[in-house]
């Protein structure tokens, strides 16, 4: 693959191309800070904490993402001018003031005045990134940002559920940064919180070879979806440990000499 | 404060008043600078209302446009209580330099006017007579959305919004937000000629976003949602967001035409709860949707699919029921029709002016006919033979060359009077045509046709030369003299434009027409004849399919107020249309710093070979992976324009 080189902070870096200067700077240990970027779902540069300055031939101190921008040959990049802290520090200020993170300041207010109306909502801090796996690699679309609704533009205010379209797989939860959305497993019960309210129960499903609870039955069934093989209705009831090791014995089956290597 | 005007970063005073639609207004705010007629507005008023027109349509992604616009307008909102108070300035300054840096989209970005605005009016901008909070309430605001694709769209569809629904893999509101102003989604998907992507602002940083395939990907999608075998099934009325209860209203509205815009016409009235009927003289629905465009560039399965959608909405279609052959404008009044919608078309050919033409000869036939024949399946109306001469430089001319070699002749070329750069087709359509083996001769003008025993051996041509650019901006073409030769061809088919059908609209008392065979309507779409209607190419000419759509729609809401009100006012599109006409939203000489670079994803298209033998469609549109990411290209260029009017 073709190597590319820049200056990061006056320091030279080689990376393959196509890396984003994001990826660049975290190879070589300078730390960027983002709020959206998760380097399994890509850049969708929300946060805008990323910024980077820019120099190349034909422009000077340009302001950008740094996730969703390419490293180019012979650019300088810098990622601590006065400007960007200034910048930087300018859009956190805005971020704490839309979100109140601390819950017990919230229990207070709650106490002393009736109208405050919190709706629980507090500690998401809008980063997409549950939106984003959700839509984009789960494939589920439970989940969506309240932008597009009705007749006009309107600005996403929180997290929307969709309970039809949830399978309970919990990748939202186990990506959100802030614990805004919880997966608890509870006996044979798996439940989703959002925003501290309960959205969606699911049953758990009993593995029927090492009988433990692995997945939700709507999880499975999409998953299932997606697979084109005769074998579905044996893997049905399997849990992904005993799936695979069914599949192992499986092929050895058909392969005499590699059931004779493994015994 | 006195007038001013700060545009592009020309700072003069602004003389002349500032006129739309007939009326003065007092003062403009956009990104690109602000404009004040009237002394008495201050700016930091007209930035207020601009930071609420921001906040509002902000999309709420991006933390610095989602949070920030709010924060100026809280900023705005304590300067404009207390005038006196100038420390403001410079948080308002910073703010706004962060704002419409980082954000995300244009919307954001807009910010930029306050940083400008504090540079050059420090002093006067809250304005010199210090009058207290009260002294705004002597103007009304009104802000505008709107983008350089959607402005050139001729039916405004949002454009940004449902490139960013798939994005986000929202199609099912991608569609429902196309169909609210176009009913025929995956017509234009295929067939529009795009104005939106040639005025893209990704153009100047690389290629434009292929707009149409994305809409023709939502219309196939939800196409394949309903039914999983989408080919035999013209279905996709059940994706269509009916309105739950439509509301039931006793006036009655004919529609003449089922063509493009004779269908948007009727759908939106249909929305709007009137009893519409269509009659038609074909025997077939769309009008020269159908036949004249050929089935390798729109099937016609999804026409008729749309059709049908439109037809469940409560629409009643006639088949083969002529104005002035089978019935009249009389019989329809007298039938209580409250409103007539003449959507007519322009069916006949213009005569090329050449010897031979009117001779009858065996083997001419003019380009629309040559179409519809193919298009209705008449093919024993086709004259034959192994070679075809087309003369004309339109997408019509290359229609037919196409066509002809998909009806068995072996050999088809086409006769333009100017190069290739000044041809009206769309060059996509010209490439394709190339690489299927049409020849193509520029430069050339048909001088006489050349018959034996009334049968047609070819065409003798002239070469031409450019010369000066005549009224159309176009190179007028010089005759070289001297300069014959010959083309020979078994078939002529001249396709260099089309007109109103004569005999037809002279026999409409009380409407007028044109010399050039076009019906005369006033600015609200209605005919000289009180109650009729008209739009589409019977109106205009012959033009696009997403113009005639347009204006069906614009019927369709006239004809509604009429009916309503005995009379027309301005309507809110009406100004918006007019603003964005003075206040163009998009520049093509605009440098728009930017390093990454994403050309866009192609289109696979069916074998050049193959394809040439039969009517598949050529273009095979997007797979989902490649919509969302050529959808992931859009820049987002909102753009947001505040108007200051005083109250009356």
């Amino acid at each position: 693959m073709k190597q590319i080189n820049f200056i990061l902070n006056e320091q030279q870096i080689t990376v393959p191309e196509g890396t984003t200067i994001l990826e660049g700077a975290r190879s070589v240990g300078i730390v960027i800070p983002t709020l959206c970027y998760h380097r399994a779902l890509g850049p969708s540069g929300f946060c805008r904490l990323c910024i980077v300055a820019i120099e190349t031939s034909t422009m000077k101190d340009f302001i950008t993402t740094s996730c969703n921008c390419e490293a180019k040959e012979g650019m300088r990049v810098s990622t601590e001018t006065e400007r960007l802290k200034k910048m930087r520090l300018t859009i956190m200020e805005l971020l704490s003031s839309g979100t109140n993170n601390s819950s017990d300041i919230k229990r207070l207010t709650l106490s002393c005045s009736k109208n405050y109306n919190p709706l629980n909502k507090d500690d998401c801090i809008l980063c997409g990134l549950c939106v984003k796996v959700c839509r984009n690699i789960i494939k589920a679309c439970a989940l969506s940002m309240d932008s597009i609704e009705g007749g006009n533009n309107k600005v996403a205010e929180y997290v929307r559920f969709n309970e039809a379209n949830c399978i309970g797989c919990g990748a939202c939860a186990s990506l959100c940064p802030v614990g805004a959305i919880k997966v608890v497993d509870k006996g044979d019960q798996r439940r989703l919180y959002l925003y501290n309210n309960r959205k969606k129960s699911f049953e758990l499903l009993v593995c029927s070879s090492c009988s433990s609870r692995y997945t939700t039955f709507e999880h499975r069934e999409f998953v299932l979806k997606r697979i084109d093989s005769e074998e579905k209705d044996q893997l049905r009831t399997l849990c992904p440990e005993c799936a695979k090791r069914y599949h192992a014995a499986s092929l050895s089956v058909f392969s005499p000499l590699h059931k004779e290597l493994f015994q | 404060m006195k007038t001013l005007s700060l545009w592009n970063s020309e700072l003069k005073e602004q003389a002349e008043p500032i006129v739309i639609r007939n009326r003065a207004v007092s003062a403009v705010i956009s990104i690109e600078g602000i404009k004040i007629s009237d002394p008495e507005i201050t700016i930091s008023s007209l930035c207020l209302q601009y930071a609420k027109a921001l906040a509002e349509y902000s999309c709420g992604q991006c933390i610095p446009c989602r949070v920030g616009t709010r924060a100026l307008v809280d900023l705005f909102e304590r300067i404009n209580r207390d005038r006196k108070d100038n420390s403001l300035l410079d948080i308002i300054y910073n703010l706004s330099d962060t704002v419409s840096t980082t954000s995300l989209c244009e919307i954001g970005k807009a910010t930029a006017i306050f940083k400008r605005l504090i540079v050059e009016f420090r002093d006067t901008f809250q304005g010199t007579s210090v009058k207290g909070p009260g002294d705004n309430e002597d103007f009304t605001y009104k802000s505008f959305l709107t983008a350089p694709c959607m402005e050139a769209c001729p039916i405004h569809l949002d454009i940004p919004r449902y490139v960013e629904a798939i994005k986000n893999r929202q199609f099912q509101e991608g569609l429902n937000l196309i169909l609210q102003r176009l009913p025929l989604p995956g017509v234009l998907g295929r067939v529009c000629v795009r104005p939106c992507e040639f005025n893209c602002r990704r153009t100047l940083v690389d290629e434009p976003i292929q707009i149409r395939h994305l809409k023709r990907f939502l219309a196939d999608h939800a196409l394949k949602d309903s039914t999983p075998d989408c080919q035999s099934i013209p279905e996709i009325s059940r994706n269509y967001q009916k309105p739950k209860k439509l509301p039931r209203k006793s006036s009655k509205i004919a529609i003449i035409g089922a063509g493009p815009a004779g269908l948007s016409c009727g759908y939106f009235l249909a929305l709007k709860g009137y009893e519409v009927t269509i009659f038609e003289s074909l025997s077939e629905p769309g009008g020269m949707a159908a036949v004249g465009i050929p089935d390798y560039r729109l099937p016609r399965d999804i026409l008729r699919g749309e059709v049908k959608a439109i037809e469940e909405l409560g629409v009643r279609i006639q088949y083969n029921r002529s104005l002035g052959v089978d019935f009249t404008i009389e019989d329809l009044e007298s039938e209580g029709f409250r409103a007539i919608f003449l959507g007519l078309g322009c069916h006949c050919h213009k005569s090329m002016g050449v010897k031979g033409e009117d001779e009858g000869y065996e083997g001419f036939i003019p380009g629309v006919y040559f179409l519809r024949n193919i298009n209705l399946g008449l093919f024993d109306q086709i004259p034959k033979g192994k070679k075809i001469a087309v003369v004309g430089g339109g997408n019509v001319a290359i229609d037919c060359v196409r066509s002809a070699l998909r009806v068995g002749f072996q050999e088809s070329s086409l006769i333009y009077r100017r190069t290739i750069q000044e041809m009206p087709a769309d060059f996509v359509e010209v490439r394709d045509a190339k690489l299927e083996g049409v020849k193509f001769y520029f430069l050339a003008a048909p001088k006489r046709i050349v018959a034996e025993n009334k049968k047609i051996k070819g065409i003798e041509c002239l070469w031409m030369q450019l010369g000066e650019p005549d009224v159309s901006g176009r190179k007028r073409p010089v005759e070289v003299p001297g300069s014959e030769f010959f083309v020979e061809a078994d078939v002529v088919v001249p396709a260099i434009g089309q007109e109103g059908d004569y005999a037809c609209l002279n026999k409409l008392a009380g409407i007028e027409i044109t010399k050039k065979g076009s019906i005369i309507v006033n600015e609200h779409l209605m005919s000289s004849r009180k109650g009729v209607f008209s739009g589409g190419d019977c109106v205009s000419g012959p033009d696009v399919l997403i113009k005639a759509c347009a204006q069906g729609r614009k019927a369709a809401l006239k004809i509604d107020e009429f009916l309503k009100t005995g009379k027309f006012s301005d309507t809110e599109e009406d100004i918006k249309e007019d603003i964005f006409k003075i206040f163009k939203p998009f520049d093509p000489k605009e440098s728009i710093p930017f390093v990454y670079q994403k050309r866009r994803i192609p289109v696979s298209h069916e074998p050049t070979l193959e394809r040439k033998a039969d009517f598949r469609e050529v273009d095979k549109g997007f797979t989902e992976e490649e919509a969302v990411a050529e959808a992931g290209r859009c820049l987002r260029c909102y753009r947001v324009i505040t108007v200051a009017e005083r109250k009356a």
